[in-house]
């Protein structure tokens, strides 16, 4: 037996592998007598003695505490997020780590500080996604008398025609316009492999100062209450003249910011996007001018595209709240200043169906 | 009271069902592993913590798509691999190279001494050509077989044992200034 030999057989034995007790007690014959293959051996065992690396025990706690029970209570929503993982199952992994996302360009400029991972309670506001179902909920209806209209009145079924008189040319073009931003603004969509949950319209949207507001409805509120808020830039449909209109306030209430409608008959009042982290109100805020309605929000251009889906390398994972929306903030910053949201966020998200990635800041 | 042992199947089941105590398990049993991995990749403890935690996040998040068929810690050291290579890649965190000239060799009392061989033996650890030292990691923190190394790995088996066979010599070069702890090479 040579000293390569014995030194693999010795390796062998130390990792638990089947090695006969013949083989092993030649390899200890050979050390014995070898020097160079006796203190390989010392080393071994040196090595089998030496303490391994202790994660630390503030570590492992902060890990445990922040275990939460709802993630893993919805193996629908863990499988889906899974698809979309950088992290594949046992049988489809690939063994270099080529299944990484895209190479980010960069230095993400993290500092010393160290991510707390947060599962923040979702106690969010879920007016803005409600109104909007119930507002298509109702159109629905109302299509749906139309359509039983003109079978009881006319004796026969609706025709082709019938349904496109229906669909209004502003309907159209916010389809094809919302088409067009999803394809054009969007490619992190089908980069970070999370294009679920992508809608192809996008409620009707607003900006005032920054922050995004969605049209809730009409409301006749006493003027005397209004008080002149500033200026929004919109044409309040979806291919209208774009026009400056004098946006209301309701005392001091920065909620539901009123517009005059476009024959300034009535009010439309616009509820702010929000939800709620760590039971802090955070507001959807972008510097893109959503000038028609059916332009989705996107990130303030202070901020890079993120690359991957885990937000690299603009952002970084910081925790998650109760229903496994991730929330994410920018390298050097904690939640106070911003959070990220990624797209594909379940239905019922104030982000749902947003194809871009969001900023929201807290409200003051 | 009874108290019966877990398997490990079980205990994986059970958290992919959503219990938090099997999950704290985990955890538990194998941040010791992670966590010196990471360490070992990048050389840098803060790194290795951040890593740590996001490898269990990702672990919460996709335990259901565990399918039993490794064993869980092989699939737990894919994922562990992964997360440090993504985090290389996006540039979030950068091994810290160790040049293996500038570990000094131990002297007899301490190579005896835990604290200063663990020191000594951690940088060490870093020098290592970076498939060796995955190799060793596979085998030695997560307890893997040459053969569950080579599947996580994708490479064959006696590959496995030729670079784990390289990994301890060099850590015996590095450790004792020769290999094995004393001079001369393998004949």
């Amino acid at each position: 037996m040579n000293c390569t030999e014995a030194a693999l057989l010795l390796c062998a034995a130390e990792d638990g592998e089947p090695v006969s007790s013949g083989a092993l007690a030649l390899a200890h014959a050979h050390c014995d007598g070898c020097p160079d293959c006796a203190a390989f051996r010392a080393t071994l065992v040196r090595l089998h003695t030496a303490p391994a690396p202790h994660a630390p025990l503030s570590l492992v706690s902060r890990i445990i505490s922040a275990i939460p029970e709802n993630v893993v209570a919805q193996p629908a929503v863990a499988m889906a997020e899974a698809a979309a993982a950088t992290v594949p199952g046992p049988c489809n992994q690939l063994p270099t780590g080529t299944d990484a996302p895209p190479e980010a360009s960069g230095s993400s400029g993290l500092g010393a500080t160290s991510p707390v991972i947060e599962f923040i309670p979702a106690r969010r506001r879920w007016t803005a996604p409600r109104i909007a179902i119930a507002l298509s909920s109702a159109a629905v209806f109302l299509l749906a008398i139309g359509i039983t209209s003109s079978v009881l009145f006319s004796g026969r079924g609706a025709s082709e025609s019938d349904m496109l008189v229906t669909s209004s040319p502003e309907s159209s073009m916010a389809t094809e316009s919302s088409r067009d931003d999803t394809t054009g603004t969007s490619p992190s969509t089908t980069d970070t492999g999370m294009a679920d949950n992508i809608a192809s319209v996008s409620p009707d949207y607003i900006t005032f100062e920054g922050t995004v507001y969605l049209l809730e409805g009409i409301e006749t509120p006493a003027e005397s209450s209004l008080a002149t808020a500033g200026a929004v830039t919109s044409s309040l449909d979806a291919s209208g003249t774009v026009r400056i209109q004098t946006a209301y306030l309701a005392g001091t209430d920065e909620a539901t910011l009123y517009v005059k409608s476009v024959d300034e008959n009535e009010y439309l009042a616009f509820g702010r996007v929000s939800r709620t982290v760590g039971r802090a109100e955070y507001v959807l805020v972008t510097d893109a001018a959503l000038a028609h309605f059916g332009e989705w929000p996107t990130l303030p251009e202070r901020f890079g595209k993120p690359v991957t889906s885990d937000g690299a390398p603009t952002f970084r994972l910081f925790g998650f709240d109760d229903l496994g929306v991730n929330i994410y903030v920018a390298y050097g910053t904690d939640a106070g200043a911003g959070v990220a949201i990624a797209p594909g966020t379940p239905d019922d998200d104030p982000a749902a169906a947003n194809p871009n990635w969001t900023w929201w800041e807290p409200a003051e | 009271m009874v108290i019966r042992a877990i398997s490990e199947s079980e205990l994986v089941a059970a958290a992919a069902s959503g219990d938090e105590r099997a999950f704290a398990t985990i955890v538990r049993q194998h941040a010791d592993a992670v966590y010196g991995h990471a360490l070992r990749f990048f050389g840098d403890r803060q790194a290795a913590e951040d890593a740590t935690q996001e490898v269990f996040i990702k672990v919460f998040r996709t335990i259901a798509t565990f399918d039993g068929r490794a064993r869980f810690s092989t699939w737990l050291y894919r994922v562990t691999r992964n997360v440090c290579l993504d985090m290389n890649r996006a540039g979030r965190h950068v091994p810290q190279p160790v040049d293996p000239v500038t570990i000094e060799p131990l002297s007899e009392p301490d190579f005896a001494n835990d604290v200063v061989f663990v020191q000594t033996f951690e940088r060490a650890m870093s020098a290592l050509p970076a498939e060796d030292r995955d190799a060793l990691n596979a085998v030695t923190l997560f307890g893997l077989s040459y053969a569950e190394a080579a599947l996580a790995l994708g490479i064959p088996e006696g590959t496995v044992k030729s670079r784990v066979f390289r990994a301890r010599r060099m850590l015996g070069t590095l450790l004792r200034g020769r290999e094995g702890g004393v001079a001369g090479e393998l004949h």
